[in-house]
């Protein structure tokens, strides 16, 4: 799994649906979207629609440079997450235990990692949001 | 002998033999005497039960030879053709397909339960076929699959090493001047080193070359696939299938042409009963129609159904949101382009094949992603016909590079009429004067929502053109030309309207072609 802190808040995202992570200090514009879509970014010459994870979970605002950003999804229904300034690391998913959420915006789990909580991003949630988020 | 290398091989030779039988069973269900079907299908069948045995995949080897078996008998007159035999055909064509994917994937084939598609050829060649509804696979439309190899003809890989050796030369050249600077022998190795790269570019292009026969064979069966679920008769001719479009081009074609046959079929084409009654063949036709147009391929699909309904689609598009007074401005073939109306249906029934609305919007947004334009012509009670006229090759298109809101554009140099100066009062009048005429204009900046970088009283500005329509845009400067490679946009990123694609600049910046005649339309409306 991989963590990461944003906003004072604990994330997990599953490796299977992460492609790739990188570190850019330029996300660039896309025309007639509005928030959470923060624009594009090429990733092994292939482009990228970038949300950004301020967008999905805070009111105000979005995250500034430098910008960690994760390649997720699948097939055709890939796209970026802007995590911000953060440095997120690899767990191993064996010493995670996974509990239940409901009805809570694009969170698939709770997982617990060493007695501390993390709520687990549902990639295809997201996804779903970005489509609703073109003009 | 079941490596991986041999596996592909394997899967390549197998899908084309299976696309091959797929278009010749098609042939054979109207023609099963001919004798020149039968030879070719005889001779896939054997070929595939030959390859699968040196791969080992008995299973699959079996399965062939069964459907062999019933070829045979239709072949020795033991067995009538009828059309429940020749679905048992496809269905068991169909599971071979499956196989095949597997393999290619690497999977095994083991656990594919081949035992009900092999007793119902067995029965069938008892005669003793259980009711058609029961036969496997009778109601599947096969997915059209452009292969993921490309057959390249022996002198492309002469001319390309005759190039590799050109540009080693102009390396060395550059090599040299680069340690005793020369300007005039470096502008020399520079300007061959240009050409060399252009000759490069054009050979590769031409590889990727691949005839559109690789996807309308495929049709046939879709055609009688549709047609049996729609309890309608449609007979599918193609022409100008040994036309060559890009490849990236064809795999995006592909389902485009599935969409529109099935809209065909659905809309167009009547049941017989109706047919006859006005005075038409019980069969309805769909002609797939390619043509060469200089470096654009047109490709025509037009059926001799019952056309399209004005009045009704006006009724539907006032439905959808269109407005009365847009439509009172528009033209024959605007009107027509009603049908590309997001969510628009003309039935009133969803059925299983259409009439969810979801088809011609999706289509024509395909169609301009490949960079290419759509319309549609229709005689009420005669039929339908809808072209696409493509880009040959996609990838290299000359642009002209535009700065609007603090970002940069690329806009198709084809499309561009002429670059001037428009004063402030044009700017506030949204309307511009180009050879005399008026014509109308808008900042680039507000159509993708950006504040404009105005820092004189007068605004760059592109005249753009879109077949009889022109406009022109307000850009906050203008810069160079260059021929680049342009890739169309990804999902969900392609869902921006008047975007056709992108290219990456030379600082790994992405920057977004516009979308000419999406800009064209939306200022003259």
């Amino acid at each position: 799994m991989l963590i990461f802190l944003s906003d004072n808040r604990r994330f997990a995202i599953d490796t299977a649906s992460v492609e790739g992570v990188m570190v850019s200090d330029n996300i660039f514009f896309l025309p007639l979207t509005r928030p959470p879509v923060r624009g594009i970014i090429t990733h092994r010459t292939e482009l990228f629609v970038v949300a950004d994870i301020k967008g999905l979970f805070s009111e105000k605002g979005h995250t500034t440079a430098p910008f960690t950003i994760v390649i997720l999804g699948k097939d055709d229904r890939r796209f970026a997450l802007c995590l911000g300034d953060v440095s997120p690391r690899f767990v191993d998913k064996g010493d995670c235990t996974f509990l239940p959420v409901h009805d809570e915006r694009y969170i698939s789990a709770r997982m617990r990692y060493r007695g501390i909580l993390f709520d687990v991003i549902e990639p295809e949630a997201v996804y779903k949001k970005i489509l609703e988020s073109f003009r | 002998m079941n490596r991986p290398d041999y596996r592909k091989i394997f899967v390549e030779e197998v899908r084309e033999r299976l696309n091959r039988i797929e278009k010749e069973l098609v042939n054979f269900e109207k023609t099963p005497f001919d004798g020149k079907v039968q030879d070719g299908l005889f001779r896939h069948y054997h070929s595939i039960k030959g390859m699968c045995a040196s791969m080992g995949y008995q299973k699959m080897m079996r399965l062939a030879h069964t459907q062999e078996g019933l070829l045979t008998a239709i072949r020795e007159k033991r067995l009538r053709p009828t059309e429940e035999i020749i679905t048992v055909l496809f269905g068991a064509l169909d599971m071979l397909k499956e196989m095949t994917d597997r393999i290619e994937e690497g999977l095994s084939i083991d656990d594919i339960d081949t035992s009900p598609v092999v007793t119902t050829l067995e029965n069938a060649l008892k005669g003793t076929l259980p009711e058609p509804a029961t036969t496997p696979h009778a109601q599947s439309i096969p997915h059209i699959k452009p292969h993921s190899t490309i057959k390249v003809e022996g002198w492309i890989f002469d001319e390309l090493l005759r190039i590799t050796a050109g540009l080693i030369t102009v390396f060395s050249e550059l090599k040299e001047s680069s340690t005793t600077p020369e300007p005039f022998t470096l502008r020399d190795s520079l300007y061959r080193f240009e050409k060399i790269l252009k000759e490069l570019n054009t050979h590769i292009l031409s590889a990727r070359l691949v005839p559109l026969s690789l996807i309308t064979d495929g049709l046939a069966r879709v055609v009688r696939e549709l047609s049996r679920q729609m309890q309608k008769k449609t007979e599918l001719t193609v022409e100008g299938a040994e036309i060559r479009l890009d490849k990236s081009i064809l795999e995006a074609l592909s389902d485009t042409l599935v969409h529109i046959i099935r809209n065909a079929i659905d809309h167009g084409i009547e049941p017989p009963e109706e047919r006859l009654q006005t005075g038409k063949p019980g069969c309805g036709k769909i002609t797939i129609r390619a043509m060469e147009r200089k470096d654009r391929v047109i490709i025509e699909v037009a059926d001799d159904g019952r056309g399209i309904d004005r009045e009704r689609l006006i009724k539907k598009a006032t439905e959808k949101g269109v407005q009365m007074a847009r439509i009172d401005k528009m033209n024959d073939e605007e009107i027509l382009l009603l049908v590309c109306t997001p969510g628009l249906s003309l039935k009133d029934e969803t059925t299983e094949v259409s009439g969810r609305g979801v088809g011609m919007d999706a289509v024509r947004d395909r169609v301009l992603s490949m960079g290419g334009r759509l319309s549609v012509s229709s005689s009420y009670g005669r039929g339908t016909a809808i072209t696409m006229e493509l880009p040959r090759m996609a990838s290299i298109m000359r642009v002209l590079f535009v700065e609007a809101g603090r970002e940069r554009f690329a806009i198709p140099v084809k499309d561009v009429e002429g670059v001037m100066e428009a004063p402030v009062e044009w700017i506030e009048a949204e309307e511009v004067v180009f050879r005399e005429q008026k014509i109308p204009a808008r900042g680039l900046a507000d159509l993708i929502a950006m504040p404009y970088n105005r820092s004189s009283h007068t605004m760059d500005t592109v005249v753009l053109t879109d077949g009889d329509k022109r406009c022109a845009l307000f850009v906050d400067n203008l810069r160079d030309e260059a021929e680049v490679y342009i890739k169309p946009l990804p999902q969900p990123a392609a869902l921006v309207k008047g975007v056709i694609g992108y290219m990456v600049g030379a600082d790994g910046r992405p920057i977004l072609v516009i979308d000419t005649h999406h800009v064209v339309r939306s200022i003259a409306s």
